[in-house]
This record gives C-alpha cells, sequence and structure tokens, in this order.
C-alpha cells in the first residue's frame, strides 16, 4: 500500500517495524543510523518515514530538519513533554513514544497516509473490491448494501490484515471506546460480512484470539 | 537609619560641638581679661583718687579747719571730671554722704560694710547694665571717709553681645558648608558600598556572574576583590552543579531508554507471535529476537547491581598472580578470538597484582571484549603487566580507534561508539563506566589513548 522508510538504530525493534508493516501490506526500507537515513531519504521517494530521536551520527531532530516533504512519524524512548513538543513543532506528523502496541503503530501510519496519499485507495481480495475513498464494497462487480457498521469493521479488517485482533480491540477500533456491547456483537457483524463478502475462507477465527482477515 | 547618614550626622555632631566649645572659652578667656584690664584701671583710679583727695584734706586742714562744706567743694572738683569720662564718685564721712553722683537704682550697698582697701571689688547690675563698683576708705586720719567709685561695663558686655552673636553666625555658615562638604565626601567613600550592595542583591536575584570594578586600595578595594572572587566560585559552583544534574537527567533519560528498548522489543514479538499466521522459521527468527533481548536486559541488571556493588561493598586485596590472569582471559575469549583470528598476547612483567580477583577479572574482561570489537578480523591485541609508579596494566589493539572527543564521551554510561555493532554483540554500554567504577575504588587511574585507525591504548595504573 505504501513505501515506508523506518529508521531505528535498534536492529530488533526496526525489524519488529518491518515484519508488521510488511503483514499490513506496506514495503520497507531499513536505516540504522543518522548518515544511512540521510541516504536513503534523498535516494527514493518514501510515502512515509518512521524515524527514532536518539540515532547515532546525525540524531531524528536535525534529520528531520532536513526531510522536505515526506511525513514524518516520530517513534522513540524519549517521553518528556518537551521532546513531544520540539518533536511535534519540527513538522512531524505524530509522536510516538516506545513501547508502543504495534496496531496503535499501524492506525496512526493510516490516519497519516490517508491525509497525504490519494492513489491506490481501492483493495481487491478474491472477488471483493473496497474503494475506501467512495466507501463503495463490490462483491462480484455487485455493489453491496452494507451497513455503516459493518463498512467500519470490515476497513479495521483490511488495515490491519494479516493480524489477529481480539474482539476487544475489534470493538475499540470499529465502534469506539464509548461503545459499551457485548463482544458478541462482533462475531455477529463478522458472520455477515463474511456472507456477503464470500470471506468465510478469507476472514479466519483465530483461537483463543479473535479474528484475522488473510490476505 | 543608613550608615552613611550615621556617619554624617556623627561627624558633623562632633564637630559643631567641639566648634562651640572652642570658640566660646576663647570669648570667655577674652572676657575675663578684658574684665580684669577694666579692674585695674579701676584700682589705679582708686588709689590715685583716694591719695589725692587725702592729700586736699590735709593741705586745707593745714590752712583751715576741715568742714563738710569744703570737703564737698573738694569732692566737687574730681565729680565734674569723672563724670565726663563716664565713671561715678561718692563720697562717704561716716554714715554721712558728703557727695555723690549716683542717680541709679540701687537697692543695697554691700561694698560699704567690707571696706578696708583699693582690693574690694564688685559687680553689680543696674538697670540692665553692669558696673563695677569698688569702695576704700581714705588715708590717715580720714580712714572714717569712705570713697565709692563706680565704672559701667556697657563697652564690655557690647563687645560680648556683638561677640557671641558673631559665634552662632559662624556656627550656622561653618554647620552648612560643613554638611555640603561632608556629604559629597561620604557619598563618594561609600560609593562602592553601594555598588558591592546592588551587585549582591543581583546574586540573591540569580545573576551569578557579577563583577565589581573598584580601583580603591582601602577596605572596599579589597572587599570588591573578595567578592570578585566569591562570585566567580559562586558561579563556578553553580555551573557544576548544573552540569552534574544535567548528568544525571542524561543518565535517567538513557537508562529508561535502555529499559525501554528491549521491553518493547519482547512484548512486540510476543504480541506479532500471537497476532500474525508465522511459518516455523519466521516463528524461530521471532523467538529469537525475545530471547536476545531478554538476555540483554539480564545483562543490564547484572551490571548496573554489580556497579553499586562496587561503589559500596568493601574491597577485599588479594596478591593475584598475574599467570593465573592470563590462563583466565585466553580461556575465556578463545571462541571470540578464533572467530576474529586476533591474536591475544599478554606479557608478564610482574608477578602478582594487588587488587580485588574479581574485579580485575571484570576489568578487563571488559577491556578486552571492547579490544576486540573495535579490531578487525586478523587484529592483534596485547595485554601488559609492569611496574611504573604502581602496579600498571595496559590493553592495546590495533582496531579502528576514537576520535578525542569520543574518548571523552566513552566514560558516560551507556555511550557507545558504535551502538548498532555495539547491541548485537550484547553490550549494554555500562563496560566502561564499570571499568572505571573499579578503578576507583583501587584508588587507581584509567587513562586512554586512541588514533583513529591506529588503534587504542587502555592504561591502568593501581597506586596503592
Amino acid at each position: 500500500m505504501a513505501n515506508i522508510l523506518i529508521v531505528d538504530d535498534e536492529e530488533s525493534i526496526n525489524e519488529l517495524v518491518k515484519l508488521n508493516l510488511k503483514l499490513v501490506g506496506h514495503t520497507c526500507d531499513q536505516a540504522y543510523d543518522g548518515r544511512e537515513a540521510l541516504d536513503m531519504v534523498t535516494k527514493g521517494p518514501y510515502d512515509l518515514i518512521l524515524l527514532d530521536v536518539m540515532l547515532p551520527f546525525i540524531s531524528g531532530f536535525d534529520l528531520m530538519k532536513k526531510i522536505k516533504e515526506t511525513p514524518v512519524i516520530f517513534m522513540t524512548a524519549k517521553d518528556r513533554i518537551e521532546d513531544k513538543i520540539q518533536g511535534l513543532t519540527s513538522g512531524a506528523e505524530d509522536y510516538l513514544v516506545k513501547p508502543f502496541e504495534i496496531l496503535e503503530l499501524i492506525a496512526r501510519i493510516n490516519i497519516v497516509l490517508r491525509r497525504t496519499k490519494t492513489e491506490n485507495t481501492v483493495f481487491k481480495l478474491v472477488d471483493m473490491e473496497m474503494d475506501r475513498e467512495g466507501k463503495v464494497v463490490r462483491y462480484r462487480n455487485k455493489e453491496i448494501d452494507l451497513t455503516p457498521q459493518e463498512y467500519c469493521l470490515l476497513e479495521v479488517f483490511v488495515i490491519n490484515q494479516n493480524l489477529a485482533l481480539s474482539r476487544e480491540k475489534l470493538l475499540e477500533l470499529a465502534w469506539g471506546y464509548e461503545y459499551e456491547g457485548d463482544t458478541r456483537t462482533v462475531d455477529v457483524h463478522v458472520q455477515k460480512l463474511r456472507k456477503k463478502l464470500g470471506l468465510e475462507e478469507r476472514i479466519k477465527t483465530v483461537y483463543k484470539v479473535g479474528y484475522r482477515l488473510e490476505v | 537609619m543608613k550608615f552613611w547618614q550615621k556617619v554624617f550626622l556623627s561627624v558633623l555632631i562632633l564637630f559643631v560641638v567641639a566648634l562651640n566649645i572652642g570658640m566660646f572659652t576663647v570669648m570667655h578667656f577674652t572676657y575675663k581679661e578684658q574684665l580684669s584690664s577694666v579692674k585695674q584701671r579701676a584700682k589705679g583710679e582708686a588709689y590715685f583718687l583716694r591719695n589725692s583727695i587725702s592729700k586736699d584734706f590735709t593741705n586745707l586742714e593745714e590752712t583751715s579747719t576741715l568742714t563738710r562744706d569744703k570737703k564737698e567743694t573738694i569732692y566737687d572738683s574730681y565729680k565734674t571730671y569723672y563724670m565726663e569720662q563716664n565713671v561715678f564718685l561718692e563720697l562717704w564721712s561716716g554714715n554721712s554722704l558728703i557727695g555723690g553722683t549716683f542717680d541709679l537704682n540701687i537697692e543695697s550697698r554691700d561694698e560699704l560694710d567690707t571696706v578696708d582697701n583699693v582690693q574690694n571689688l564688685l559687680i553689680r547690675e543696674v538697670d540692665q547694665e553692669e558696673y563695677l563698683f569698688l569702695a576704700c576708705n581714705l588715708e590717715e586720719p580720714y580712714e572714717n571717709h569712705i570713697l565709692v567709685i563706680a565704672y559701667p561695663l556697657t563697652e564690655l558686655t557690647n563687645t560680648r553681645k556683638q561677640l557671641v552673636q558673631m559665634v552662632i553666625a559662624t556656627d550656622i555658615a561653618i554647620t552648612i558648608l560643613l554638611s555640603v562638604i561632608l556629604y559629597l565626601i561620604i557619598r563618594k567613600l561609600m560609593k562602592p558600598l553601594k555598588r558591592l550592595s546592588e551587585a549582591t542583591g543581583e546574586i540573591t536575584q540569580g545573576n551569578y556572574s557579577q563583577e565589581i570594578h573598584i580601583q580603591s586600595q582601602d577596605e572596599f578595594g579589597s572587599l570588591a576583590k573578595k567578592f570578585n572572587t566569591m562570585s566567580e566560585r559562586i558561579n563556578e559552583n553553580i555551573n557544576l552543579l548544573q552540569e552534574e544534574s544535567d548528568r544525571k537527567q542524561q543518565l535517567i533519560d538513557n537508562m529508561a531508554h535502555e529499559l525501554r528498548t528491549p521491553l518493547t522489543s519482547i512484548s512486540g514479538y510476543a504480541d506479532y507471535m500471537r497476532m500474525a499466521a508465522l511459518s516455523e522459521e519466521e516463528r524461530i527468527h521471532a523467538l529469537d529476537y525475545i530471547i536476545a533481548e531478554t538476555k540483554r536486559l539480564e545483562k543490564l541488571s547484572r551490571t548496573l547491581l554489580m556497579i553499586a556493588d562496587i561503589r559500596e561493598g568493601v574491597l577485599t586485596k588479594t596478591a593475584v598472580s598475574t599467570e593465573q590472569i592470563k590462563i583466565y582471559i585466553q580461556n575465556l575469549f578463545h571462541n571470540q578470538l578464533k572467530e576474529k583470528q586476533i591474536l591475544l598476547e599478554v606479557n608478564c612483567e610482574i608477578e602478582t597484582i594487588e587488587a580485588s580477583e574479581v574485579m580485575l577479572q571484570c576489568i578487563l574482561g571488559n577491556l578486552i571484549e571492547n579490544a576486540i570489537r573495535a579490531c578487525e578480523v586478523e587484529g592483534r591485541i596485547t595485554v601488559t603487566f609492569y611496574n611504573h609508579e604502581g602496579t600498571c596494566f595496559t590493553v592495546e589493539d590495533n582496531g579502528i580507534g576514537m576520535e578525542a572527543e569520543e574518548i571523552a564521551k566513552i566514560m558516560e554510561p551507556f555511550y557507545r561508539v558504535d551502538n548498532a555493532r555495539s547491541r548485537k554483540h550484547g553490550g549494554v554500554g555500562l563496560g566502561v563506566t564499570l571499568c572505571h567504577q573499579i578503578v576507583k575504588v583501587h584508588q587507581g587511574e584509567l587513562r586512554y589513548e586512541s588514533e583513529v585507525n591506529k588503534g587504542t591504548k587502555v592504561i591502568v595504573t593501581f597506586t596503592t
């Protein structure tokens, strides 16, 4: 879906972010220090840069001054309010403090991408087609009538494709924090989606976890 | 009241009092002097008159009898003359008055009771004017006759009044002049004090870099010099404290980062394994990261504990055999050295070294580990134990070396020369800090000599 540059000197974290982003459909490049990152930024255009602050050679804040147009999300262990302010006032789209949940990172990436990236918003899977810009879902070229809640749930699945989401998480992401419904609501909606869009084989039930849209 | 006001007032009062005492004393003596000269003159006059009148009486008696009328005539001849001189005369024969020019309102005539000779003087105030009275009896055989002379002292009292007025006028003039001059002088003298007080105020406000320029060599000058030294010291200390607190903050930041990073990884990979459908290979890949990061946390906590232990623990030194240390090192790094084909050479110029064995192993382990990391494949590391103003050892490598700035930084906890590479080898960034702590409890010294692309030499000296 998007081409993302991950800059973090921690190999394990860099790799973790890459593995997850790959699962949800992004292509990733990795840089482990400031110089390498600067090099890669000048070479290839990226849709988004995930940037650590404490980096060898060139710090994330300094690097930020050299990045012109690409949107940036800081992900750092620096959680002091001064650092946050500095990060956000330097022109970054978002500031994520470690340790963070990967689903949160994915959600924030999507928010940024929806704002900055316009093309390629149609998602296809088997016979299903989802136009996220027009908010239209087709199955076998026929427009399917989805309730707003079903549409939201489908969008959550698409954004977090290949990741198993708990019923609680699905409630939180698709219905919002305020919703106080039962987790069985999720089961009912998942059943409807499977039936309407022929996704019985794609929306898997993961034992003891929840549901996963496999792409 | 301000200090300058106190000084001003005390000096002024003291001066005015002294001035007045001086002037009035002079005045008093002058008056006394004048009075005594008047008295002298009166006495002379009286003496002469007494003589003359007595003689006149004698002469007259030789030719005729001395009647009261004749006495009056004689008296009158003198009276007129003395009236012109503004001197009053009176002549008594026993208790009856022969003649007198006193038109004064005198209540008592004490002088008449004590008549003997010319010595009897009396000053009396009549109608607000002072007179000098002098009474004496005539010479024998006329001793029952009394002659009284009164001199007015108007001139003298007038002079005295004028003098007093002059003194008061001078007093006021001098006091005003003095106040002005004194004010200016004190103000000028107090200026450094004002400056000092202002500077102290600034320091209280938190502006610690104050400098006062006072040229004078007096107490203020030396106070200003001391003040400058003091403010400089305070400034230095404040800066030191600031640096120290910055360093502490940095340490806490780093520590949080060091703890958070492996935790983020661990929870992240665990989450990833739970959420994603993974192949066996991917599963193991993720698990490897979890295990490695857990080990790193463990090592971090172990190292931090060790640093705390070293700082607070008791140092038990023994004579550690260098040969044994040599064997220990070679065994410990056998695999790593083989892998990178690095040659480790250990020279023992001394047989034993006074130190805690565990700590010695720890410090050497850390230094050699760093040396191996710095070395390229087929590098060379030399460890030498020798004696030079205390027991020393050096760890020398021919690796990538460091720049001078980096040498200063490597002492800082969690600083890594090459972050990515160090982490891969499981470093926690506390090695040099630990070494430093160990050397410190041995009251020793740890020094780095390094040149980029030539190599690094660590020199450790145990002075005790």
